[in-house]
C-alpha cells in the first residue's frame, strides 16, 4: 500500500522554542489516523506544516505524492482542512457558507448542487439551510465545517480537534461522519485530546512536547506495552489503598477507577510487595491482578517526566 | 478568476448586509459629518471686528466700507485716527483687522486702474487670519475686479516692516460659503475611512477568525480575495461620494461646476491607491484593534490635519508642508476643490492628478509584492 503522507525529520521552531521536534512518520492511504497529545504537544503545528500553511524550520513532508515545500498548490488540490478554530462565517447562513466554500474551491454549479445535498444529508442539516451559522448548535456547526472542508472531495482530510467542546453523543455522530468519509476512500488525520476517540482510529500517533512518543495501531500499541508493570488492585476501600500505595517510592503512578486502583509498581516481585504494605496496614480484603494497559495508561506513562519522580 | 472574485464579493456583500451596525455607520457617518460641519461646527468666523483707516474720505471709499459691513462677516469696530494708531487698535483687541483705504483710492478707481487696499491683521491665529483674508478677497472680488488686498499680519508686538503677505484670492468660493469649501474635504475624508480602514479591518477580521486560513487552502489566490473584497469597498466608497454630493446639493446648494466624469476619474484613481493602503495595512497587522489603529493613524489623522481639509496647507510650518507632499489626500482635496468649485479641467489639475496616479501605481505594487512573498 502506498503512503498518503510521509514526513521526515519535520521540525518547527518558534524563536528558540521547539514546537515540533524532528518527527518522522508515514500514513498509509485510506487510513484513519489520530494524533493524540496534550495542549501544546505540537499537533496543530504538525498539521499546518503538512497542509503547507506553516513552513517547517527543517525536514520535509510528502503529501498526496507531492513535496509540500515545492508544490503546495498540488498538495492543496488533494487535501481538505478543518482548522481548530471555527472556520465558518457565523454571519452567513448554512447555505451561503456551502455556496461560498464551493465557490472558492471552484466547484461547478452541478457539482455544488450535488455536494450541497450531500452535506445536508451527512451533517443532518436538512431544513436548516437558511439558519445563520451562529444559531446552530456546536455539534452541527462542526459537521457543517467538516462538510465545507471536503466539498471538493479531497483524498486526504485533516481535522484539527473537530470534537473539542462537544458532548460524547455528538462526538460519536461526528465519528460516524468520519467513518463515512473513510468509507469513500479518504485518508483522514484527526487530532484530539480525548483518548477514548483513539479507539476509532486505525493508527495512533501520540505526541508529547513536539516529539512522537508512540506510533502504531491501538492493538499493536497495547501489545507492545503489555508487559508494563501495571497492576489492578480490586478492593472495597479504594481510597485507603490509594493513599497507602501512593507513598511508596517504587509505585511510580497510581489512579483510582471505581473499585479498582491501578498502580505502576516498578520493583522486583511487585505483587508480594504490594501485598506486604496493604497487609501491614490492616487491609486484607483485596485482590491483585496484572492489568493490561489501556491506551490512556500508555499515554500517561509515556508523557510522564522520565526523572523517576512519581507524577500524581 | 472572475468567478472566484465574484464568490468573494458576494460573500462580503452578504456579510455586510447583515452587519446592520457597519451599514448604518457607512451611511450615517458621511451624512452626519456633513450636517455637523455644514451647520454646527461652522468654520466661518463671523462678525470679525474690522476697523477702518479711511485716508481717501470719498464717496467711493465709503461705498467700499459699505460693502464690507453689509455682510455678516464684518462688524464695524470704529475709525482708526491715523496710521500710528493701528498697532494699538489691534494690540488692545479693539479690532481683529484694520482696513486701510489709500489716499488716492477714489481717483485710481475712477481711472479704472488696479487698486490695492491694505488690510492689517492680527496674525496670532493663522487659521482665523487666513479665513479673514478669504472674506476680504471675496468682498473685494464681488465688488470690483480691479480691487486687490495687500495683507500685513502682526505676529509679535508690531507689524513687521517687510511682512507684506500676498495671498491668492479665494476666487473659487466667491460667495464665501464654507460648506462649499468643506464638501470636497469631507468626501476625501469619508473615502479615506471607507477605503483604508474598512478593507483593512475586513481582512484582519478573517485572519482573527481563521476563515482566511481556510480560504487560502482553496485554489483561490490572494489577489482574487483582495479584488473580491476591495470591489465592494470601492463600490461603497463611490456610493458614499455620490451621497455626500447629493446631500450637500440639497442642503447647501453645492454644485459640481466642473466635469462629473473628471471628478469620477479622480476619485477612482485616488481609491486605487487608498484601497491598496488598506490591504497593505492588513498584511502586517493581526488584530482588528491594531489594524484600526494603524489605519486611522495613517489615514484619518493626516487627512484631517495635513491635507488641507481643516487647516490650510499654506499656513502650516514648513516641515509640515513638506510632509503634506507625501499624502495622497493633499492632491485629492486640491483636485476635488478645483473640479467642484472652480470647474477646472484636466489640464488645470494635471499637477494634482499625476501624483495620485503615482500613488495608484506604487502602493498596489508594494501590496502585491508583499502578498506574494508573505501572504496575508
Ligand atoms: N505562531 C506561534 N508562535 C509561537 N509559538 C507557537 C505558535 N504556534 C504554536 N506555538 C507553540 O507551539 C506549541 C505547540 O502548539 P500547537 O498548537 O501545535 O499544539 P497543539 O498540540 O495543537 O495544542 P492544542 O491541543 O492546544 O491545540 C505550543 O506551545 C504553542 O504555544
Ligand atoms: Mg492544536
Amino acid at each position: 500500500m502506498s503512503h498518503a503522507i510521509e514526513a521526515s525529520l519535520l521540525t518547527k521552531n518558534f524563536g528558540s522554542f521547539i514546537a515540533v521536534d524532528s518527527i518522522s512518520f508515514a500514513v498509509e492511504e485510506g487510513k484513519v489516523v489520530g494524533f493524540i497529545g496534550a495542549n501544546g504537544a505540537g499537533k496543530s503545528t504538525t498539521i499546518k506544516m503538512l497542509c503547507g500553511l506553516t513552513k517547517p524550520t527543517s525536514g520535509e513532508a510528502i503529501v498526496a505524492g507531492f513535496d509540500v515545500a515545492k508544490h503546495p498548490e498540488k498538495v492543496r488540490e488533494n487535501i481538505g482542512y478543518m482548522s481548530q478554530k471555527f472556520s465558518l462565517y457565523s454571519d452567513l447562513t448554512v447555505k451561503e457558507n456551502i455556496e461560498f466554500y464551493g465557490g472558492v474551491y471552484g466547484l461547478s454549479n452541478i457539482e455544488l448542487r450535488d455536494r450541497f445535498s450531500w452535506v445536508m444529508e451527512v451533517a443532518d442539516l436538512k431544513g436548516r439551510e437558511n439558519l445563520l451559522t451562529r444559531d446552530l448548535p456546536l455539534g452541527w456547526r462542526q459537521r457543517l465545517a467538516l462538510g465545507c472542508a471536503v466539498l471538493h472531495r479531497p483524498k486526504i482530510v485533516f481535522l484539527d480537534e473537530p470534537t473539542s467542546g462537544v458532548d460524547p453523543v455528538i462526538r460519536n455522530k461526528f465519528w460516524q461522519l468520519i467513518g463515512q468519509l473513510s468509507g469513500e476512500g479518504a485518508t483522514i488525520i484527526v487530532t484530539t485530546h480525548h483518548l477514548e476517540e483513539a479507539e476509532f482510529c486505525e493508527n495512533i500517533i501520540m505526541m508529547h512536547l513536539g516529539k512522537i512518543v508512540v506510533n502504531g495501531s491501538p492493538e499493536g500499541i497495547r501489545r507492545q506495552f503489555s508487559n508494563l508493570p501495571l497492576f489492578e488492585i480490586e478492593t472495597a476501600q479504594p481510597l485507603n489503598v490509594f493513599n497507602l500505595v501512593e507513598l511508596e517510592p517504587w509505585i511510580t503512578d497510581a489512579a483510582i477507577y471505581g473499585n479498582n486502583v491501578h498502580v505502576y509498581a516498578e520493583i522486583e516481585a511487585p505483587v508480594s510487595a504490594i501485598e506486604g504494605i496493604l497487609k501491614k496496614n490492616g487491609i486484607v480484603d483485596f485482590q491483585i491482578t496484572k492489568a493490561s494497559p489501556t491506551l490512556e495508561d500508555i499515554f500517561v506513562k509515556e508523557t510522564r517526566p522520565k526523572t523517576g519522580v512519581p507524577n500524581v | 478568476m472572475f468567478e472566484n472574485i465574484l464568490t468573494i464579493y458576494l460573500k462580503e456583500f452578504r456579510q455586510l448586509k447583515r452587519d446592520r451596525l457597519s451599514l448604518a455607520a457607512i451611511i450615517l457617518v458621511p451624512t452626519l459629518m456633513l450636517l455637523l460641519y455644514g451647520y454646527a461646527l461652522n468654520f466661518d468666523v463671523k462678525h470679525v471686528r474690522l476697523a477702518v483707516l479711511d485716508e481717501s474720505m470719498t464717496k467711493e471709499s465709503r461705498e467700499l466700507q459699505q460693502k464690507f459691513f453689509s455682510t455678516e462677516y464684518f462688524d464695524f469696530a470704529g475709525f482708526v485716527p491715523g496710521e500710528s494708531a493701528i498697532d494699538k487698535f489691534i494690540q488692545d483687541n479693539k479690532a481683529k483687522a484694520v482696513l486701510v483705504i489709500p489716499r488716492d483710492y477714489a481717483r485710481e478707481v475712477l481711472l479704472g486702474k488696479r487698486v490695492d487696499v491694505q488690510v492689517l491683521l492680527d496674525g496670532a491665529n493663522s487659521n482665523t487670519a487666513t479665513i479673514i483674508m478669504g472674506y476680504v478677497d471675496g468682498v473685494l472680488q464681488n465688488y470690483s475686479a480691479n480691487l486687490t488686498a495687500r495683507y500685513m499680519t502682526r505676529k509679535g508686538f508690531s507689524f513687521a516692516s517687510g511682512g507684506i503677505d500676498y495671498r491668492p484670492r479665494v476666487y473659487y468660493n466667491p460667495e464665501l460659503k464654507s460648506a462649499k469649501f468643506l464638501v470636497p474635504g469631507l468626501i476625501g475624508f469619508i473615502l479615506m475611512i471607507l477605503s483604508i480602514v474598512t478593507p483593512a479591518i475586513s481582512v484582519v477580521r478573517e485572519k482573527e477568525r481563521g476563515t482566511l486560513e481556510h480560504i487560502s487552502m482553496a485554489p483561490t489566490t490572494p489577489l482574487e480575495i483582495i479584488l473580491g473584497k476591495t470591489t465592494l469597498y470601492f463600490v461603497l466608497s463611490l456610493a458614499a461620494a455620490v451621497l455626500v454630493i447629493s446631500v450637500s446639493f440639497v442642503l447647501f446648494d453645492v454644485t459640481v461646476r466642473g466635469s462629473v466624469l473628471l471628478l469620477a476619474l479622480t476619485i477612482v484613481i485616488f481609491l486605487i491607491g487608498t484601497l491598496s493602503i488598506g490591504i497593505l495595512i492588513s498584511t502586517f497587522t493581526s488584530s482588528q484593534q491594531m489594524a484600526f489603529l494603524v489605519a486611522s493613524l495613517l489615514s484619518i489623522l493626516p487627512t484631517f490635519i495635513l491635507s488641507g481639509f481643516v487647516f490650510p496647507i499654506s499656513s502650516m510650518a514648513l516641515p509640515l508642508q513638506i510632509v503634506t507632499y507625501l499624502l495622497p489626500g493633499r492632491y485629492f482635496l486640491a483636485a476635488l476643490r478645483a473640479i467642484m468649485m472652480k470647474g477646472s479641467g484636466f489640464t488645470d489639475i494635471y499637477d494634482q492628478i499625476y501624483p495620485l496616479v503615482i500613488f495608484a501605481l506604487v502602493i498596489p505594487s508594494i501590496a502585491s509584492i508583499r502578498l506574494s512573498r508573505k501572504g496575508f
